[in-house]
């Protein structure tokens, strides 16, 4: 698995959010984004997940030209920005619909899933009565249902407790066994720091070291 | 796409707006038929009283002057015409609004190509929407066979719509009163269905959820309003809609035009441009 990012390029009225990014993801790693906000990392997070349109540049998927042969990487969960989901569904009804939408997931591993990142797949609270913790965590095993081969998470550990924290980090360390490739953005530098195994800091747009 | 289209219209069926609808829609009914029940109650009374030589001769209440749709004098059956629109709008076409202002759309656009989304979305939104009015066309017909006899309409009582004999299908309506009365509902159905997309196409535009909500209904009564002004009734939806045809005859080729232009229109903002947009 990797994602070669060429000369990647976002315009958006004439000011460059992504300026001239090269870059080749390799699996069975964590990408750490770093940078000020506004930098570009949630950009570039989007462009690799194939919601915006480059202005120059290709990225390509294992062999794959997204928005020419793909227009979204084939195996993706991502968390970007803030988790969003039916609010008058439990945690699990929500992971079931968007599983419906491939049909690879099976409702024991969403169960599983759910356990994992510390949320009860049993709670028949909706998703409107959840705490911003919860609604974090649940945003994360959207993400991670069915062990991707690209896991996107920005700023994954967000009003998430310690316990919360170090699950995730159990989780993120699966995945990166399995050989996913994890692109991950925090603003917490020792977190960052702890879960990457690269760091790649951005600033205006471009990838600085 | 398949997929896509079962979860969104598990969504839009599971969805308490839709039962919302339905229940605005019940509620009319009810009201409709309660209304008549105490007309004839009062008929009979007048009957009973002063029997037929003072009251007067009377043909009985028929399902094809009482149902809804063609019922033609009571506030009930002008209020769903008039919020029709507004009804339809309910169960799902605000999803995608909803789905946009949350982010909940970068969920399924990373699971599945944005044709398939958009079209799901198309299709599971008027399908929602004809299912709602068939629901409540058909429990108001329901209700009515309950209580009042199938007597075939007779126009020289004055008390049955359509009577104009140049009205759309007319005399299917005289011959085979039911068959109109189902062909109509369809035709409502499948009308209602489309302008209920219109709401696709205005959250491509707006960040104003009363105006994605309401845009469909607004564009609704404008038209009437304008065609009011212009005298060109059978032009204006609230009009061809009701199936008593009172102050219109309604035209096949206008309502076909009109359901055409509204789905093209739909196509080119939503499933054409709004597909190529970035999503952020």
């Amino acid at each position: 698995m990797y994602i070669r990012l060429r000369h990647v390029t976002k315009k958006i009225k004439q000011e460059k959010l992504l300026d001239d990014i090269s870059f080749e993801f390799q699996g069975g790693k964590v990408y750490g984004l770093q940078g000020k906000n506004g930098c570009g990392k949630t950009m570039l997070m989007r462009a690799i997940c194939g919601l915006i349109t480059l202005t120059e540049g290709e990225i390509d998927i294992n062999g794959e030209r997204l928005h020419k042969d793909i227009s979204f990487p084939r195996d993706v969960g991502a968390l970007l920005e803030n988790p969003s989901f039916l609010n008058g569904y439990t945690g699990l009804e929500n992971l079931k619909f968007l599983a419906d939408i491939q049909g690879k997931v099976k409702e024991k591993e969403l169960k599983e899933c759910l356990t994992k990142v510390g949320l009860d797949a049993e709670d028949k609270r909706v998703y409107r009565k959840y705490s911003l913790g919860m609604k974090q965590k649940l945003g994360i095993a959207a993400a991670v249902m069915g062990s991707p081969k690209l896991v996107i998470l920005d700023e994954p550990i967000n009003a998430i407790d310690e316990t919360g924290v170090e699950k995730v980090r159990k989780v993120l360390s699966e995945l990166k066994q399995k050989g996913s490739i994890i692109i991950t953005a925090c603003h917490d530098k020792e977190e960052l720091m702890m879960l990457s195994d690269e760091i790649i800091r951005i600033s205006k747009g471009r990838i600085t070291v | 796409m398949k997929k896509l289209l079962k979860v969104e219209c598990k969504r839009a069926f599971a969805n308490k707006t839709f039962y919302l609808c339905f229940g605005i829609g019940v509620i009319l009914c009810v009201w409709s038929l309660y209304i008549q029940l105490v007309e004839v109650r009062t008929f009979n009374k007048l009957l009973q009283e002063y029997g037929m030589e003072k009251a007067g001769l009377y043909y009985p209440r028929s399902l094809y002057n009482s149902f809804i749709g063609l019922d033609y004098a009571y506030l009930p059956s002008i209020i769903l015409y008039t919020i029709f629109p507004l009804l339809v709008t309910l169960p799902h076409a605000v999803s995608y609004y909803s789905d946009k202002k949350s982010g909940y759309i970068k969920n399924i656009l990373i699971k599945a190509k944005r044709t398939d989304y958009y079209m799901a979305k198309y299709i599971s939104v008027f399908w929602s929407s004809f299912t709602s009015v068939l629901l409540i066309l058909f429990f108001s017909l329901w209700i009515s066979a309950l209580f009042f006899p199938a007597l075939p309409p007779e126009v020289t009582t004055a008390t049955y719509c359509p009577f104009d004999s140049s009205a759309m299908l007319v005399e299917l309506y005289y011959s085979h009163p039911l068959i109109y009365t189902i062909i109509y509902i369809f035709i409502d159905a499948v009308f209602l269905g489309i302008i209920s997309t219109i709401a696709l196409g205005i959250s491509c535009y707006t960040d104003n959820i009363l105006f994605v909500f309401s845009g469909g209904m607004i564009l609704y009564l404008v038209t009437d309003y304008i065609m009011e002004l212009t005298g060109r009734y059978e032009f204006s939806p609230l009009r061809f809609l009701k199936p008593t045809q009172l102050t219109c005859n309604s035209k096949p080729l206008i309502i076909l035009s009109e359901l055409v232009l509204i789905i093209i229109v739909v196509a080119v903002l939503f499933l054409r441009k709004e597909r190529e947009k970035d999503v952020f």
